[in-house]
Parts: C-alpha cells; structure tokens; sequence
C-alpha cells in the first residue's frame, strides 16, 4: 500500500511473511531520504519452526512420443497376454495399438478413421477405455481396446456446436487417493494459461475454489493439448507437444506424497 | 522390505578421508546423527541416526545401513550406497537412465533435467551467492568502485538465463520468506548509473574477480559480471580460484578465519548456505563467514533479534559496499520414479532420506 | 719492366677486363633471370594463396550457412517468431553447434540484435550486436574480415552472417573462425615461404601482434615501418628485410592488406619468401662463374706467357744483338724465324750489323790506311830529316870527288861525320817504332796508381822548373785510399810519363800540370790536365792516332802507347780540351781487367720456354 504523505513524502506500507513471524514494513520516501520502519506478529511457531508442511510432487513419466498429431492415449492392459499393457493411440486419421515387448512399444495394428467431411485443424479425440470408444467430433471407433482386433471405425455426422473443450486453462476434478502421509482432500490439476505456442506446465491444487498450489509445478517443454484424469484415479493423461523436437509426446503425470 | 538402493552423487569437491570432513555437513550428518543443538551443530555419536556408516570410501562411494535400533524408528530402505565424484551432468544422466534415486543437481540444470522427463524437487531458495569486495584491497576500498560494480550487475539476466529461471534475484543477504524484508533491497541493475560513478573513479584500477575453479555456476556468473562490468566501463576480468588456493587461503578449511590476503583477487564469489530457517541465525551466520573475507565486523545477533534488528543488521552490512547479494538459489534434487515421501528439507537440514521409500511398482521404460 | 713482362701485363688486363666484364655480364643477367623467375614464382604463390584465403572464407560461409539451414536453427528460429518466445533454454545452444561445424565463433542473434547464445564468450547473452541488424544483404555479402571483443581482448575473426527468416523476425547466425597462428598453420605453403599476420587490433604497432604458425614473430619490430606504412596507406607492397649482414638471410615479403566490411585496415597478411636458396644459387653461380673465371685466367696467364714469349722472344734477340752491338761486338746476328714485321727487323738488323761490322772493317782499313799513310808520312817525314842531308853529304863527296879532289879527304871527314850523324838519327828513328811496335803484353799485379804518379811527378820536377823554359807548376790531388788495381807498373809509369810530357809539350809557356786521382764505380781514375793551348775538335778526334802528333817533332807515338797501354789494362782514355784553356786527359782504369771476347757473337733462336 503506498500513501503520499503532506510535505511530498510518501509511505508505503507492505505486508511481509518472515519464516517466524508476519512482518508489516513502513517505507517512508522523503526525497531521497528513506525511512523504514518493521513491526512484527509472530505467528504460531508449532507450525512453523523445524515442522515440515505435507506437500506433494508431481511426476511425470514419457510415455509415447510421435511426430504425427495425437489426440488421446491410453494404456489398458492386454487381454492377449496377462500382466502386459496395449497402449492406444488416437490420431485425427488412425487409431493405433501398440503392444510391450523388449523394453519398447511395437506396432501391432492401426485401423484408419473415416471422415465425413475433410479434417479440421482444430480437431480434438478422446478415448474411454473402460466404454471402449475413442471419439472424434466426426468418427468413431468402439470394440474392446484390450483386443485390438475387434475395434472397428465409423465416420459419424458430427452436431452442430459440438466441440470437446480443449483442456487450456481448465479444471480436471481427479480424485486421488493419496498416500497416508498425505492429507486427503482431492487434488485438482491444472494446466497454464499459455497458448500454443509457449511451453505449458501442469499444476496440483488443493481446493479448486481457493487454488493455491501445492505442489511444484511440473514443466513441459511446450504447450499442452490435452489431459485427462486416467482410470486408475491416481493419474491423469497428459498430451503435449514438444516446441523443440516439434513431436507429440503422451505422458502419465503422477502425484505422490511429500516434495 | 526390500533391499533399496539410492545412488547419490556427492559434489566432485568432497573427496575427505572420512565423514566428518566430507564437508557437506547436514547431508551425511543427517543420515548418521540423531540430534542438533541449538545452534544447528549435530551431537551424539556417529550412528545414533537413522543409518549407520557400514562402507567409505574416500571420493569415491560410501554405504550406509539402516539402522534398526534408531529410536524413531528404522529407515524404509535397508541401505543407501552413494557415489562420489559424478560430474552435475553424470548426475542428471544416471537420473534419466535411472540408475540413480536420488541426486543433488546444480539449479541451473534443474530445468534441464525435467525437460527430460526427470522428476525435480526444489526447495525454496535457501542459498546466496553472493560478490564480496576482499578487505585489505586498496583498489576495493574506494565507495566508488564498489557502488559501480553493485549497479552494473543485471541479477534478472542470470537468474533467466544461467540458471534458467531457478533462482531469485538478491538484493539483501535473507530470503524474502526467511525475512520478510528482503523486497526492500533493490535488485535492479542500472548500468548507466555505474558507468557514471565509474567515471569518478581515477586512476581506474583493472580488478580480478575469482571463483571457485570447480564451480561452473560461479564461473558462468563471475564471466557474465565482467561483461556487465565490460559494458559500465569497469575494468574487470575473472580468474578461477584453485582448491589449493582456497585451502592456503583458508587454513586448510572454510573456517571462521579465512586469509584474504592469500587470494589474489580484488572481490571473489562466495556461496552462503542458510543454516536455519530463522533469518537471525542465518544471517549471523553469514557474518561469521563473510567477516574476514569483507571486513564486516557485525555485533553478533541473539537468535530472538527482532525482524527490525535483522533489517538493520542486514542493511547495514549492504550499505557497506563490500557484499553485493546476486541471485538466491534453490537446493534441487533429482528423483527418480520409484522414491516416495520425499520431503524437501528446510534449510540447514539434511536429507530426509530416512522417511522415503522405494515403490517397486513403478514401471520405469 | 721488360717488353716481355709489359705484353704480359698487358694481355693479362685484357683478359681480365674481357673475363671480369663476363662475368659481371653473366652474374647480372643470371640475378635478373632469377629475380624474374622469383617474382613469378611468388606472384603465383601470392595468387594462391589468395584463393586459399578466399576458399577459407566461402567454407566459413557454407558452415555457417549449414547452421542456419540445419532444423534445429529452424525450430529455434519459429519458436523465437513467436511472442513472448523463451529465449532462455538456447543460451546454451551455440558451443555445442560452434564445435561440431569447427568453428571459432558462433553467435545466434534475435532479431532485435540481443544475443541469444553465443559459443566463445557465453555470459554475452542480452547484449545486443547491433551490426548485424544494420541493412545489409548478408546472402550476398560472403565472409568477411572482423575485429571481435573477446574475452581475452580483441580479435580477428574470418566472419560469415546468415539469415533464418521466419515471419517477420530474423534469426541471425553469425559464425567465424579466428585469425591467428592455428588459421595460418592450416595454410599450405612450399617451404621457403611462411605467412605472418599481423592484427591489427590497437592503435599502436604491438610487437606481439605479429604472428606466425607458431605465436608472435621473433624481432617483430624489424616489421614496424612496413605495418605503419600500410595503417597509413593500405595498398599491396614489397618489403624486403635482411635479418643479418648475410645477403641470403633477407627476406622478401609481399603485403597484402586485409581490410574489414568498411574498408578499415584490420589485419596486414606478410607472406616471406625467403631468399636463401636464391642468392645461395646466386653464389653458386658466382663461385662457379670465378672459379671459371680463374681457371680462364690462369690458363691466359700461361699462354700471355707463351705468347708474350714467343712474340717478344724476335724482340728480346733483337734487343740482345743491339746489346752486343751496343757493346762494341758489331758482329752479331739475331736468327728470327718468320718473315712478319719482327723477322723482317731482324734481317734488317743483320744487314745493319753487317754493314756496322764492313763499314767498321773498312774504317778500320780506312784507318789503318791512313794510319799506314800517317805513319808513312811521318816515317817520310822522319826520314827525309836524315836523309836530305844524307843526300846533300854524299852529293858533297862526289863533288868533292869530282872537282875538288885536293879537298875531298877533308870533305870527306865532315860528311862521314854527318852521315853517322844521320844515321844514328835514323837508327832512332826506327828505335822509336821497334819500341811502338814491340811494346810488351802487361804482367799485372796489385799496384798503387798514386805511388806511380807521386814518383812520375818527383821524375818531372826538376824539368818542371828547368832553367831556360817557363815554370810548370804541377798540383797533386791523390784521392785517400785509392784502392790497388791489377797492372803492369812498368807499363803504367810509361803512360803516365807520355800524359805528361805531353802536357808539358802543350805548355811551352809555363802553366798548371793538375795531377788527380779518384775511386770510381770499380774502377779508378787519373786525370791529367795542363792549361796549354787546348786542341781543336778535329785534332781531340785524332789525338790517340798513331804518328798523329801536333809538335813540330816527335814521332806521335806517345799518346798512341797510351791508349795501347790503358787498352791493355782494360781501361779507357778520353780527352776534353778547349783551346787557349788547356786539356784534360782522363784515364779509366779497371780495379781487374775484363775478360775480352774477341770472336763474333751469334744470337740463336733458341728453344727457350716461354
């Protein structure tokens, strides 16, 4: 807060945190003569001296990378072989399966999209694996994602005014289920509020209402173009596109308990 | 539980013939001691803490073994196996190929490393670097010389650019967090400003400022300060500062009664690691160290000095020219995926590795 | 100096004039071939050279070109286009790509001129390089000379700029290598030849500026003169430096300037061409060409010698036989071969001495006639004293006998007695000419001139102041020490007997007789001189003539016995007089008498050497 005062000097006065204690700061200009004056409240040292605060870590883990746009992800396990996954990938032309063998993802079957009408630039998809449909705003494709075989694609007219909300800015509710450490309010994760063109980063709030952070941020090296809670409740889906390599990347962001 | 194994890379510096000279106090100690007094010293015995030291080598690895009669309880991990000597690069490296849980990684490759996919933690900004003005330099004397190098600085350029955004400029010698005041200490460069005041200054001397020769942030800083400098008009060039040189200017040690005089540079970086949370005791600290080194002679504040009596301390310590605060840095910790209950520590303390976990669930590729 | 050594030094000259004008003629004209090859030669290499340092920049620009083509520039550069673009994470962008394209200097540059990363000085980051946003076509402009600050001071950078344009934002990529020793070892030059560059970088001439391959020039201040002529005026020059006093330690080095993108003087290229192995050609050359020249006069020499010989050696028999004939033996003859000009002489010579000798021959029988006819004059003369009388006695008897026979016993008695008077003076007569004609060879032995004299004088003394006669006043100067001389004392006494008689007979009026020794040049001398009546010309020619006298009397045999006897002695007798002054005689006479050759001399043409 700054005040002129009579006689052309001027108070500006802040409210300041210490690790102790809240500071107020009295800063008096006077020409070129400069006053400060500190008063201080000391707040409660149980929560503040040698305490350790819960807090959480976001982590992120790469999961597919691809120069070709992508949409969607999933990973749902592998009806064909147990304990093994089948990550699918939603592209504007393609859904793609890919199974886990040797350390890496390998191909195994990719089933092209119909389109009614020619391919928006702003086209988004999103895949339910648990209702087995990946969905675009004209084509479908359904069957059970855990045996790719029996997927199928359909063109579909799309309604007017339909459009999947791209996840700039917005809110995903994710309810988590933290580790015991930690307290057990929902988390809400939040992506910035950039364009397409600057990196993005995805934050952890407590209370979407309050939206103070809790947790570091996590960075990504471009802009993200899509993020969904995941299944499992404890992560979420995270598309985003690499301003350097210019590749679309498919990530888990995951939380955990502590910094 | 099973066996955890955390690879940690230690600075390449510390290469001591045991622990307790390691120098990297509050890491290790942490791991070995149960107790701190209240100045923050660790007591008791080595191995009253969570692990006890059961391998070390010096430089090179070190093992430590939970300890299962620690009275708060045994560590998660059964043992935490240390590597020494990995380059800050090595270290992100073997985050990245996760062949290491848990490492230290300088600020500035902090950003770095999460592009590329590894997990980074970042404590609040808990470490000064800072340029002192060496006592006894007739050239670093003069007012004039050291309120035109003070200004000449663009502390937003190293913060953005060497450290990538990892950091915070300084402007007083506590954290704003810690203080509460440090917003009333300008950081602003004002090289026009120098410029002028250096031109006041005759016979202009030429003056070396040095670094840590093992330190690339101080060495980075310290080139982009001379071309700052460059720009004012002030002569100035950078000269790395052999660990030899250091130790025969600092007895073997960075005690509480450096030399000077040993060095020979007109001002030198200096790193000060906040012992404590608490802004008093950090910045007697600081005192304590930059005494000898600046000519800073402060009456030694109690623990309980006021925000106002800090404020005062602190100011008049910057007022004095002789130590120019640049940038606050972060302490950042590189995890890999399968730590859990990682905590950041506060400052002055130790690595909280008695309370994390190694969840085995995690699919790593 | 002989006629012989004069044609020998003379041709000697000449051949040393004709070889020396030669050989400087071959030397000049070999140095200007040479230097001309030389010029060639380092013209082509200087070209070269140039290309060399024109294809070092096109690589510098194709590199840096990579760089800004490359997609990693590309993606940098669309990332940077857009607004509020993360400058930040590429700082540390430029000193890996300077390495891999192996380049010195590699900045990347917004398009505002703020310096995004840059590989040699990286804490640059912010700081504008406002040069390059300045209006310039930098596709067209090639690489180009620069001066960059750098951390250690200011250097010379070979520079290109390309351009990624992406919208309306310009990334620059501003890449180069530095001008100095590792630049100048890359470059290929034969091994005479080296570079030098000198950066010109401060305002002063900095020794240490001066580089080679290997760092700063040893004695770069040799350099300042060339270096400040080109700050002052930069044009393409020749400089030579001799690094010693040896001619083949110099150096010539060529100056090309090297100027910057506004025509500012920012480096001086120096390429040496060492001319060691051309003057050590040089001096090969000239050994060679005076070691030929040596062998070509030493050769001269011997055959000057042979030639000035066998040209001079008509000319030496020539000048033998004038010797000889010069030293009385007329009978020579010089044989000379070849009928040109000097065997004509020498016949001519011949003919001369032939002539000599029969004109002596006849002179000699000239004179010997006449001498004959004077001594038959004089015997008439002598003779008919005597015998006119005779004849007048005997014609006085007949008389008698005829017409006074009573008298003719009384006649008789006075002319027997003038007729034995006559006849003694007959037998006098021919006792006078038996002596001149039996006079004895000598029998030398040492004798002291000045004893004879001293005695002949006491002989004369008393006729000196003979009553009846006017007084003869002898003067005696005896030279001290008179050194003996081999002669007969007999003999010697006579002639001095004759000389003075002879003088007393040329002064019937009294006068001086001057008596004088004195030592000569291996030889002594007597002088005797009176103050008579002095002789004329023709009777000083004929003095020594035998029956040649000027007296009323007297058979004219003494001064010839003279002569005989000094001849004899080896010696010589002259005479001087003037008349009404008086006559001097002067008698050499040899310390040892010479060895006379009395037969002909013949000059050969011999086989001498030359």
């Amino acid at each position: 807060m700054t005040q002129k005062l009579p006689g052309e000097a001027q108070l500006q006065l802040t409210l300041s945190e210490s690790a102790e204690d809240y500071v107020w700061v009295a800063e008096i200009r006077h020409g070129e003569a400069r006053e400060v004056v500190i008063v201080s409240a000391v707040r409660d040292l149980v929560e503040k001296a040698g305490a350790r605060k819960a807090s959480l870590t976001l982590q992120r883990k790469l999961v597919w990378e691809q120069d070709e746009r992508i949409l969607d992800f999933a990973l749902v396990p592998d009806g064909n072989a147990a304990g093994a996954s089948i990550l699918v990938v939603l592209q504007p032309d393609k859904i793609a399966f890919y199974d886990h063998r040797a350390e890496a993802w390998h191909l195994n079957r990719e089933i092209a999209i119909p389109h009614a009408r020619p391919v928006q630039r702003n086209v988004g998809g999103r895949i339910d694996p648990q209702a087995g449909t990946a969905t675009l705003v004209d084509g479908v494709c359904a069957g059970d994602f855990q045996r790719p075989e029996t997927v199928t694609c359909k063109s579909v007219p799309s309604a007017p005014g339909a459009d999947l909300a791209m996840m700039q800015g917005s809110i995903v509710e994710s309810d988590a289920a933290l580790a015991s450490t930690c307290s057990g309010s929902p988390l809400m994760l939040s992506t910035g509020f950039g364009d397409w063109t600057v990196r993005d980063f995805i934050q952890a709030y407590e209370d979407k209402n309050q939206r103070e952070p809790i947790a570091q941020p996590i960075q990504f090296p471009g802009p993200i173009l899509a993020l969904w809670p995941a299944e499992d409740g404890k992560t979420a889906r995270v598309v985003s596109r690499n301003l350097q390599t210019g590749a679309y990347e498919a990530s888990i962001v995951s939380v955990s308990c502590g910094d | 539980m099973e066996i955890g194994a955390i690879i940690h890379s230690l600075d390449p510096a510390v290469a001591a013939a045991n622990p307790e000279e390691a120098g990297a106090k509050g890491e290790l100690d942490a791991l070995l001691y149960d107790r701190r007094s209240e100045n923050g010293d660790f007591v008791g015995t080595a191995g009253s803490g969570p692990f006890r030291l059961s391998a070390w080598e010096s430089g090179k690895s070190a093992v430590f073994a939970a300890n299962e009669d620690y009275r708060e309880g045994r560590p998660f991990v059964d043992s935490i196996e240390i590597q020494m000597g990995r380059s800050a690069h090595d270290r992100v490296l073997d985050l990245e190929l996760n062949k290491a849980d848990f490492a230290q990684i300088p600020a500035e490759l902090a950003r770095q490393a999460a592009d590329r996919g590894v997990r980074v933690s970042a404590s609040r900004p808990n470490e000064l670097l800072a340029l002192v003005l060496l006592t006894g330099r007739g050239t670093t004397e003069n007012v004039r010389v050291r309120e035109a190098i003070a200004r000449s600085i663009n502390r937003a350029a190293i913060v953005n650019f060497i450290l990538q955004k990892e950091g915070e400029p300084a402007g007083g010698l506590l954290p704003q967090w810690s203080s509460g005041t440090a917003f009333l200490f300008s950081t602003e460069a004002d090289a026009r400003g120098a410029k002028e005041i250096w031109a006041q200054v005759s016979p202009s001397p030429k003056l070396v400022l040095g670094y840590d020769s093992a330190d690339t942030l101080e060495q980075s800083v310290a080139e982009r300060i001379v071309v700052d400098a460059k720009e004012a008009g002030i002569s100035l060039v950078s000269r790395a500062i052999s660990a030899s040189e250091k130790a025969n200017a600092h007895g073997g040690s960075e005690g509480p009664t450096p030399h000077s005089e040993a060095i020979h540079a007109d001002a030198r970086l200096v790193r000060l690691r906040m012992p404590s949370p608490l802004p008093s005791v950090s910045l007697a600290a600081f005192i304590d160290r930059l005494g000898p080194l600046a000519g800073i002679n402060g009456s030694p504040l109690p623990k309980s000095a006021s925000p106002e009596d800090v404020y005062d301390s602190e100011r008049s310590i910057i007022n004095g020219g002789s130590v120019v605060p640049l940038v606050w840095l972060p302490q950042v910790y590189g995890l890999s995926a399968r730590v859990r209950d990682w905590k950041q520590p506060a400052a002055g303390e130790g690595w909280p590795l008695a309370d994390v976990w190694l969840d085995s669930t995690t699919d790593v590729h | 100096m002989t006629f012989r050594s004069k044609l020998f030094v003379n041709f000697m000259l000449a051949l040393l004039l004709s070889v020396g004008l030669v050989t400087a003629g071959v030397t000049v004209v070999t140095r200007h071939a040479f230097d001309e090859i030389n010029r060639e030669h380092t013209d082509a290499l200087v070209s070269q050279f140039q290309k060399e340092f024109d294809r070092r920049g096109h690589d510098v620009l194709n590199r840096v070109q990579g760089i800004a083509d490359a997609e990693p520039t590309v993606r940098m550069a669309i990332d940077l286009s857009r607004p509020n673009a993360d400058i930040s994470v590429y700082v540390n962008d430029a000193r890996g790509v300077a390495q891999s394209h192996q380049l010195d200097f590699l900045d990347f540059v917004g398009t505002d001129g703020s310096i995004i990363s840059s590989a040699e000085w990286s804490a640059r980051f912010g700081y504008k390089m406002e040069w390059v946003t300045q209006k310039e076509d930098w596709a067209t402009r090639g690489s180009f000379l620069m001066k960059l600050d750098t951390q250690e001071g200011p250097a010379l950078a070979l520079m290109a700029v390309a351009t990624v344009r992406v919208g309306d934002k310009d990334l620059y990529v501003v890449g180069g290598e530095r001008l100095g020793k590792e630049f100048l070892a890359s470059l290929v030059l034969p091994s005479n030849m080296r570079a030098l560059l000198y950066l010109n970088l401060v305002p002063k001439f900095e020794p240490a500026n001066l580089i080679d391959s290997a760092g700063p020039v040893n004695e770069a201040e040799r350099f300042e003169p060339v270096i400040e002529r080109e700050r002052t005026q930069p044009v393409v020059q020749t400089a030579k430096i001799d690094w010693t006093f040896d001619a083949a330690s110099a150096e010539i080095f060529h100056v090309i300037p090297q100027l910057g993108r506004q025509n500012e003087l920012l480096g001086v290229l120096l390429i040496g061409d060492s001319q060691r192995s051309v003057v050590t050609l040089e001096r090969h050359i000239l050994w060679l060409a005076v070691g030929v020249a040596a062998i070509g006069i030493l050769f001269g020499l011997m055959l000057s010698w042979w030639v000035a010989a066998r040209v001079t050696r008509p000319v030496q028999k020539l000048a033998a036989g004038a010797r000889e004939v010069s030293e009385g033996n007329w009978n020579t003859r010089v044989v000379v071969r070849g009928r040109d000009e000097v065997g004509q002489l020498a016949q001519s010579f011949n003919q001369m001495t032939q002539q000599l000798v029969d004109q002596r021959e006849r002179l000699i029988q000239a004179e010997r006639v006449a001498a004959w006819r004077e001594v038959a004059r004089r015997l008439a003369h002598e003779l008919k004293n005597p015998l006119f009388p005779l004849q007048t006695t005997v014609e006085n008897l007949q008389r008698a006998s005829s017409q006074n026979p009573e008298q003719f016993e009384e006649v008789f008695r006075e002319s027997t007695g003038i007729l034995l008077s006559e006849i003694e003076n007959l037998k006098a007569i021919v006792g006078r000419f038996s002596d001149f004609a039996k006079m004895p060879q000598p029998e030398l032995g040492p004798v002291d001139l000045n004893t004879i004299v001293r005695n002949v004088e006491k002989l004369f003394e008393a006729q000196f102041s003979a009553v009846g006669r006017p007084p003869i006043t002898p003067e005696l100067h005896l030279a001290e020490g008179l050194p003996t001389i081999q002669a007969d004392a007999t003999l010697l006494r006579r002639a001095v007997e004759n000389l003075i008689l002879n003088a007393m007979d040329a002064m019937p009026a009294g006068g001086v007789l001057m008596l004088r020794t004195t030592n000569g040049d291996g030889d002594v001398h007597l002088e005797v001189s009176d103050t008579g009546t002095g002789l004329t010309p023709e009777e000083t020619e004929r003095i020594f003539t035998p029956y040649y006298t000027t007296k009323q009397h007297g058979t004219g045999l003494g001064l010839a016995i003279v002569q005989a006897i000094v001849a004899d002695h080896g010696g010589r007798i002259s005479v001087e007089s003037e008349t009404g002054v008086g006559t001097a005689f002067h008698v050499e006479l040899p310390t040892r008498p010479p060895h006379h050759q009395a037969a002909p001399v013949v000059i050969e043409e011999e086989n001498e050497e030359a």
